[in-house]
């Protein structure tokens, strides 16, 4: 039923288009005009919701994150998101989160990302959590520099390198989140050459392959940080782009597969096939897609440990051999791992 | 022509090396092949590259460096005029020659 109507609506404007003598631009102009107007219409909703004290609150599950609690953590977010394209003004309620990981903080940026670039209009206030280690988490992440808090300071540590958010490669910050293994795991260079180039490799991905709009620059935010207790340095690497199995090169059986709906690619099984090294790199060209394989590369050969990977469904686990489709989409591609020490 | 000529990537180019192309950012594999390599290359019977001191060798630096030297140069004399010296990792040597001979001409 569906697709009739796509197809009706089609024929609508295209009969249009000859029979009344109206052009293409006569119907691009008459959608950014909707566009624009709704646009209106929501931000003076939100507003009248702002000064009405209209808030939606919004509480974080007890563990806030990706890696241990999937599936509440994206739900919250998804929350979120659909409010705050209603036009809501929210409240994120974070106090009753007892465990975090940076991801979810990483995955909360990226969001206001997303929303500033699509220049929509909203508004989030939030609180910090009751719990002392979480408390301290959130203060030490470097999230705070990216919002406005009032009161609440933002701490920083030599064991944790801050959250930060980039359009480019920028080998200096890469630098920086390698030299954490050397000062907190005594690494040296060499030890720490694969961590290296998986890290370039993943905002190399990010870079190139993560968008495919040219209006929309690329962003990726890292994050590392040292566990004492088990003496390892534990990365996140996120972006927010279409994710792996948007992208990925589908060969013409598969997208024939797809096209009559009787047996399709999962995202899981897309993103195995890519870390394999599959003949699955956008850009054609045999000498490309080698960032993936690297990864996995580095995985077997002890350089990372427990890394996992989440891109739109898919949800692995290269430690466990494990993998899976989530019910939600994940909006973007997460990494993480860990480097022991050795 | 130059006889032998030697380019020590970590002290005249970066030690962090980067990503494939220039406007990917600095340190690129593109801005090292043709601000150093290609330079180089024309003007030197061979050429030693030392690879020690470095955080590291992305894949796509490699491949856009060397193999793009074959794409615009030809792999029989890319293969014959480089040399590489990497003491720190023996197997960097060994991935470079594989992307050389599986660059497309």
């Amino acid at each position: 039923m569906k697709r009739f109507l796509k197809y009706k609506y089609r024929l609508k404007w295209r009969e249009q288009l000859y029979t009344k003598n109206r052009t293409r631009r006569h119907f691009k102009r008459k959608r950014k005009q909707r566009h624009i107007r709704k646009a209106a219409e929501q931000a003076k909703l939100l507003e009248s919701r702002v000064a009405r004290s209209k808030h939606e609150t919004v509480s974080a599950p007890e563990v806030f994150s990706f890696v241990t609690n999937t599936t509440d953590t994206l739900a919250f977010f998804n929350k979120i998101e659909n409010l705050l394209l209603d036009a809501y003004p929210i409240k994120i309620d974070l106090s009753k989160v007892t465990e975090m990981s940076a991801d979810s903080l990483l995955y909360l940026l990226a969001l206001f990302d997303r929303l500033n670039k699509s220049r929509k209009m909203y508004h989030v206030e939030g609180n910090i959590p009751k719990h002392k280690t979480a408390a301290d988490k959130f203060r030490h992440s470097g999230f705070l520099k990216y919002v406005t808090a009032n009161g609440v300071q933002s701490h920083t540590s030599k064991n944790i390198v801050q959250i930060y958010g980039g359009e480019k490669i920028e080998t200096r910050i890469v630098k920086d989140l390698v030299k954490l293994t050397h000062t907190t795991l005594g690494l040296n260079k060499y030890q720490t050459m694969h961590l290296y180039e998986v890290l370039i490799e993943i905002i190399n991905n990010t870079v190139h392959h993560a968008y495919r709009s040219k209006d929309i620059l690329p962003k990726w935010y890292a994050y590392a940080e040292y566990n004492e207790l088990e003496r390892s340095v534990v990365f996140t690497v996120l972006d927010t782009g279409l994710g792996i199995p948007a992208t990925v090169r589908r060969t013409w059986g598969e997208v024939l597969i797809d096209s009559v709906r009787v047996r399709r690619m999962t995202d899981s099984q897309l993103i195995i096939s890519a870390l394999d090294g599959k003949f699955r790199t956008q850009t054609n060209k045999r000498y490309r897609g080698r960032g993936l394989p690297k990864i996995k590369s580095a995985h077997e050969d002890g350089s990372l440990t427990d890394l996992l990977l989440i891109s739109r469904k898919g949800y692995i686990n290269l430690s466990s051999g494990t993998h899976q489709d989530l019910g939600v989409t994940f909006r973007g591609t997460l990494y993480t791992w860990k480097v022991v020490a050795q | 022509m130059n006889g032998e000529c030697v380019i020590n990537v970590a002290e005249q180019f970066t030690d962090a090396p980067g990503g494939r192309y220039r406007k990917d950012g600095d340190f690129s594999g593109e801005e090292f092949r043709e601000e150093y390599l290609e330079k180089l290359f024309n003007m030197c019977e061979t050429l030693t590259v030392i690879l020690d001191g470095a955080y590291g060798y992305p894949t796509s630096f490699l491949e856009e460096a060397f193999g793009g030297l074959v794409r615009k140069y030809g792999r029989s004399i890319v293969r014959s005029k480089l040399k590489f010296i990497s003491s720190e990792d023996p197997l960097l040597t060994e991935r470079i020659h594989k992307y050389i001979d599986s660059a497309e001409q």
